[in-house]
């Protein structure tokens, strides 16, 4: 308890010139920082959570096709099959890999009959040979373990339909991601279930005529993600050709926002943090326009953005005069949105048909759900919509629809989110 | 009340009260009606309760430097130039809400203030500068010097 002998004049004098400088930095500013318990880490990629434990189950494909790599010397097809089990190994310190062939129907084999893919008859087994039936396979694909499904594709326009159902269903809405692989091979044989009949093929030294094979993954994001580094130190692996459909497709960003000078009914405040944006709406105003400038620092394996089909997902709580729960909102609207490498400069339009109060906004920028999501260029590279013998003879059918349908499976299943920021707004 | 200290106590007080209404409380309407093209809000408030805080202290330290003068026994007997330095000190104070007025308006150049606002502006600077001068000194100066002030 403070005696009056304590209360002496500095400390009156000391009190005033605090109160003094407290009022010229504070008052009427400080405003609580916004709700949101979400932050930038919920959307971004995560490099761990793969434990160091793995289940793998391996399908290959043992269609007649498949056999032509196996037969061509130099097989890059061969030495990634020779690999890809000490890869597993080397990425995980606990693994387990089962086997399966698989075409017609899907049988599960052991490692001597995996190992025995580099010969012809393990691609005249009856009633596996004939057909290409990836759907079966992806039946089996599931949490908890990693699906590996090496295969030259070759499937016709019904195939991928069902296909990319099957994925969407096991894969996607399972929060699970798939992965492409492709990779380029000496082939020597024939191949099947072309549109214009079968063609015997066989690639040369130079490397525009290897025929290229697929390893689709299906997994845990993070899983893949360490599966593509570990078979990444193959020399005929290539981050380039690998394609990660997941539900996060951002590695970092960062969001500019700020009213146009026209928005006379909005004034803008301090930023209340990273991706945070304040501002007030003047009385008898209502909003304005909003531009903001994001930043994307996009995970390499992931599929591009189309800027013009991005969605916004705006969330609102009241602060005061009454608390309320976050609800959906449409005082935030996106109005353009225009792509620069890897920027974007976005409009949004703000507004406020609210009394006064204070509110809190959760934006959120999504890819969109149809064409939003976009496969990379070497997709449509390795593609033909009619391989034969004089066209396309190395080219895989329908590859780029393929993918396109399953990048638009994944977008649908699960929009991912590019960017978020919070808005507080009073309207005094 | 014109005598000192009683006179500096009261002028003092009389400035911080000023201070109180124009800096914070006037300083937080603005805050919430003006409109800013680029500024924050909180840049603005700060800058303009600064500026107020300035012209505050220069307009107490000009009333109080009129009543050390007029206090001085050697000012009895030269009241023409007492009067010339009033009115110095008055226009200094004018010359000073002028100055703060353009450091304001230099300060938020890419501003567009009413006329209105601007009016505001000069007046709460004025207030605190060649009105309070006056004010205080017509009220407060020390007797050799009361006659002095315009309005007596």
């Amino acid at each position: 308890m403070l005696t009056p002998s304590l209360i002496r004049p500095r400390s009156i004098l000391s009190a005033l010139v605090c109160a003094f400088v407290l009022a010229l930095g504070g008052c009427g500013g400080g405003e609580a920082p916004s709700s949101w318990t979400t932050d930038s880490a919920d959307i971004l990629v995560e490099r761990a959570g793969c434990t160091d434990s793995i289940r793998v189950d391996l399908f290959l494909d043992a269609t007649s096709s498949m056999s032509g790599y196996a037969a061509a010397p130099g097989s890059v097809y061969l030495q990634f099959l020779d690999n890809l089990e000490s890869a597993i190994s080397g990425a995980w310190g606990d693994d387990s890999v089962r086997f399966y062939k698989f075409g017609t129907t899907v049988r599960r084999i052991d490692r001597d009959e995996f190992r025995t893919a580099r010969e012809a008859a393990f691609y005249r087994e009856r009633g596996i040979f004939t057909t290409t039936n990836i759907d079966a396979v992806i039946d089996r694909v599931g949490p908890g373990r990693v699906g590996v499904i090496v295969t030259d594709l070759f499937q016709d326009d019904g195939d991928i339909n069902v296909m990319v159902a099957e994925v969407k269903e096991h894969v996607f809405q399972e929060n699970l991601a798939a992965g492409v692989l492709a990779l380029g091979s000496p082939f020597a044989g024939r191949i099947y279930d072309a549109p214009g009949g079968p063609y015997d093929y066989a690639s040369t030294s130079d490397p525009s005529s290897l025929r290229p094979f697929y390893a689709l993954m299906f997994g845990d994001a993070a899983c893949l993600r360490r599966l593509n580094d570990a078979l990444g130190s193959q020399p005929f692996v290539s981050d380039e050709h690998f394609l990660l459909l997941d539900r996060r497709l951002i590695e970092d960003y960062t969001v500019a926002l700020d009213k146009t000078r026209d928005s006379q009914e909005l004034n803008r405040r301090a930023s209340p943090g990273e991706n945070a944006f304040a501002f007030d709406v003047r009385p008898e105003g209502e909003g304005g326009t909003l531009e903001g400038v994001i930043v994307l620092d996009r995970e390499a394996v992931a599929p591009d953005v189309n800027a013009a089909r991005l969605g916004l997902e705006v969330f609102r709580k009241v602060r005061s005069p009454q608390t309320t729960d976050s609800v959906r909102s449409d005082d935030l609207r996106l109005r353009s949105a225009e792509r620069r490498g890897d920027t974007l400069a976005v409009a949004f339009e703000y507004t406020l048909g609210e009394a006064e109060g204070r509110y809190t906004y959760l934006a959120r920028l999504r890819a969109g759900d149809i064409g939003g999501l976009v496969p990379p260029a070497w997709v449509q590279d390795l593609s033909s919509t009619n391989p034969t013998a004089t066209q396309d003879p190395n080219k895989t059918l329908n590859l780029e629809k393929f993918v396109a349908d399953l990048a638009q499976a994944a977008a649908s299943a699960h929009r991912p989110v590019l960017a978020q920021f919070t808005l507080d707004v009073t309207k005094r | 009340m014109r005598s000192a200290p009683l006179n500096y106590l009261i002028t003092f007080v009389l400035a911080g009260l000023l201070w109180v209404l124009t800096a914070l409380i006037l300083g937080g309407y603005l805050g919430n009606t003006v409109a800013l093209t680029v500024a924050y809000v909180e840049d603005f408030v700060q800058t303009y309760r600064i500026l107020v805080s300035v012209a505050a202290v220069l307009g107490l330290l000009l009333a109080f430097w009129w009543y050390y003068y007029g206090s001085r026994p050697t000012t009895v007997g030269e009241l023409d130039r007492a009067g010339r330095f009033w009115t110095t000190l008055f226009i200094v104070g004018l010359a000073l809400a002028v100055g703060v007025l353009v450091a304001l308006l230099i300060l938020f150049r890419e501003e567009s203030f009413t006329v209105g606002q601007y009016a505001l502006f000069f007046g709460v600077f004025s207030l605190h500068t060649w009105l309070f001068f006056w004010i205080s000194t017509l009220l407060m100066s020390p007797r050799t010097v009361q006659t002095i002030p315009w309005g007596r």
